[in-house]
């Protein structure tokens, strides 16, 4: 797949306006009309992303409940079991693995096809891991975390990613938000995402964030078949701008550490901290992109994003904040001579 | 005689959840009533120290992190390896409290007057490191200003309270002499005049190479989380102490089968000798849906019922 410089694109969800919310609760109307609807919302979504200048888009997960409860609805063996606290009052429906795991048929095909035909940019498609999806659940079904999650990357993630990519997919981004949950848990985390993908050709992007130091992931994720890390870093960078090590405090640690071990994978930067309404300036995304292709020396290995899906954001936040983003990587290309 | 009790946040039902996201105007009154019931779900499961379910807080740090002087509330940080979040505490200056904290934010006016109560806080060691220092000069110094915080806090409430649990998965991790011994000390000027029983619950860690040392700490009880350290793993020691097992699994919705907890209990009697023995869970119940912690604490009332059929 062709390599460009800062390109921009979407990590996952968009909040739902209030009206799809309002008519998806409603059980008077009926599954057609809420579809229809769902579909209404993932082209909005689509189009907006396309004025705000995104290079790289998805539909802003508009058919997903949630990254995680979407796919345990989907695979047999696993049931929700309730509700945990995410942090504060921000909860996720929890499930629970009761039985050996089975794929049933694709989930996220339709979805796909309905961003292909629509979207006019380069597509990037979210799916939730084997890792976390087993990381998140309670086990009462394998005698091992690591037999539950590999059977989970074999018998489901795998079918799952052949049916996708047979459609058209040809760049996914899994994402595994728990991956660095347990660093003493690394080695797993790759063989999943490597028995996930393994003979299916396509661009591989992993998606993981707050996690307490992403270093910690060397070196076993050097075994890692992905080409493109999408990681959280602006929810703990400072809003000092410039390019100094203690201005981009954030950034430092990983990047050092991607340089030393010459890694030629891509990098996901977020730039965009999905836990506060303050809207970064586009000179702040600017100095977090220099400062990461000073650290880099290439600015082909570094693509813009936010650190997260902005669903807890307003969508009048949320756009704000993706088009000074796009500003501000416009603001760094211009830096650069790009 | 083996003695019950479960530890810390307990989980919201689905109806709370939902006027917490909705900004309920009844909320404070919901929490009150939810609150009655769950005591008295813990009484009516015979369990022997009651606990404030601390459903309104939004994380074990928080009334804290809130009204503690010189904290600033910093990002959401992960609790330790769980998918759920806190708010960190920075520290920004020198800390400070009125000594109200646990006062204003326990609910002691639910508690009958039958009840031992049981209070629920973390050590020094664990506060410090679930917070960012960006004022003291050392670890030990930023230590001892949480001890100094947690020793007024507890003096105000002492009186009301017949157990006081510290929750310490961060000292469960450390396998530091040096370091143990810092903290030993802190504990020490905590205790000191304190007059109430004590536990130090050993969260989330395989503490067999360090139990030996935290023996030496100043509390009655040692609490060790069996989910996480294995009993093999022990040498046979005779305990100074009171030991509270942490055998009720509180992030696994699989229900535990009372026959295997009183044959693990007899395993453990026999490996630690203790002066007592406590059942107790492994975290707080928040990490499983609240009907999966109502299941597990009427599975505790079962141990506790066959236990004492076979005078364990």
């Amino acid at each position: 797949m062709k390599r460009f410089p800062l390109a921009t694109q979407e990590i996952g969800s968009i909040r739902k306006p209030r009206w799809l919310v309002k008519l998806l609760q409603d059980k008077n109307v009926s599954n057609d009309v809420k579809e229809a609807a769902r579909s209404d919302v993932a082209l909005l979504n689509l189009k907006l992303f396309e004025d705000i200048g995104l290079d790289v888009i998805y539909d802003g997960e508009a058919r997903r409940v949630e990254m995680y409860e979407y796919s345990i609805r989907r695979i047999e063996g696993l049931q929700l079991a309730g509700k945990i606290r995410s942090w504060d009052n921000k909860y996720y429906n929890k499930g629970r693995c009761t039985k050996k795991v089975r794929y049933t048929g694709p989930y996220h095909v339709d979805e796909f096809l309905f961003v292909k035909e629509n979207a006019n940019k380069m597509i990037k498609l979210p799916i939730t891991g084997a890792y976390t999806l087993a990381d998140w659940s309670y086990n009462e079904a394998y005698k091992s975390k690591e037999d539950f999650t590999i059977d989970l990357a074999k018998k489901v993630i795998r079918p799952l990613i052949k049916d996708l990519v047979k459609t058209g997919a040809d760049f996914i981004q899994i994402d595994e938000p728990a991956a660095t949950t347990h660093p003493d848990e690394m080695q797993l985390v790759v063989d999943s995402f490597n028995e996930s993908i393994k003979g299916i050709n396509a661009k591989f992007g992993i998606h993981i964030c707050y996690s307490e130091d992403y270093s910690n992931m060397y070196p076993e994720v050097l075994e890692m078949k992905n080409h493109q890390y999408e990681l959280e870093f602006a929810n703990r960078d400072s809003w000092n701008k410039g390019t100094s090590h203690s201005n981009r405090n954030g950034y430092e640690s990983f990047l050092k550490t991607f340089k030393e071990y010459g890694e030629k994978k891509e990098i996901g930067l977020g730039v965009l901290d999905v836990h506060v309404d303050e809207v970064e300036s586009p000179e702040l995304v600017r100095d977090r992109l220099l400062y990461a292709v000073k650290m880099t020396d290439n600015p082909n290995l570094i693509h813009v994003n936010p650190d997260c899906g902005l669903r807890t954001r307003s969508r009048e936040t949320s756009f704000a904040k993706l088009k000074n983003m796009v500003i501000g990587t416009e603001m760094a290309k211009k830096r650069l001579g790009l | 005689m083996i003695n019950y009790w479960s530890a810390g946040i307990y989980p919201r039902n689905e109806k709370l959840i939902e006027s917490t996201r909705s900004y309920d105007k009844t909320l404070e009154k919901q929490f009150k009533k939810e609150k009655s019931r769950l005591l008295k779900i813990q009484s009516n499961n015979k369990l022997d120290y009651i606990s404030d379910p601390l459903i309104d807080w939004d994380d074990n740090l928080r009334p804290f992190t809130d009204n503690l002087r010189g904290i600033e509330k910093g990002p959401l940080t992960r609790y330790y390896e769980n998918n759920t979040f806190y708010r960190q505490p920075i520290i920004k200056s020198k800390l400070g409290t009125t000594g109200n904290i646990l006062k204003n934010n326990v609910c002691f006016d639910l508690f009958t007057s039958k009840s031992k109560v049981k209070i629920d806080i973390l050590d020094p060691f664990t506060f410090y490191d679930l917070s960012a220092n960006e004022f003291y000069k050392s670890e030990e110094e930023a230590v001892n200003a949480f001890a100094e915080i947690i020793k007024k806090e507890l003096n105000s409430i002492k009186r009301n309270v017949q157990l006081i649990q510290f929750n310490s998965p961060s000292l469960a991790r450390i396998e530091d002499i040096d370091r143990l011994n810092m903290v030993k000390k802190a504990m020490e000027k905590i205790v000191k005049g304190l007059d109430t029983k004590t536990c130090l619950n050993l969260w989330g860690s395989d503490i067999s190479n360090t139990l030996e040392k935290f023996q030496e700490f100043p509390v009655d009880i040692i609490g060790i989380d069996f989910t996480s350290s294995n009993v093999d793993k022990f040498d046979k020691i005779e305990m100074k102490k009171g030991l509270a097992c942490g055998l009720i699994d509180a992030k696994n919705t699989k229900m535990e089968k009372s026959s295997v907890i009183i044959r693990e209990l007899k395993n453990i009697k026999k490996t630690f000798s203790p002066e007592s023995l406590a059942v107790i869970t492994s975290w707080d119940f928040e990490f499983i849906p609240e009907p999966f912690a109502d299941k597990k604490l009427q599975i505790m009332k079962q141990i506790k019922e066959k236990s004492k059929m076979m005078k364990l």
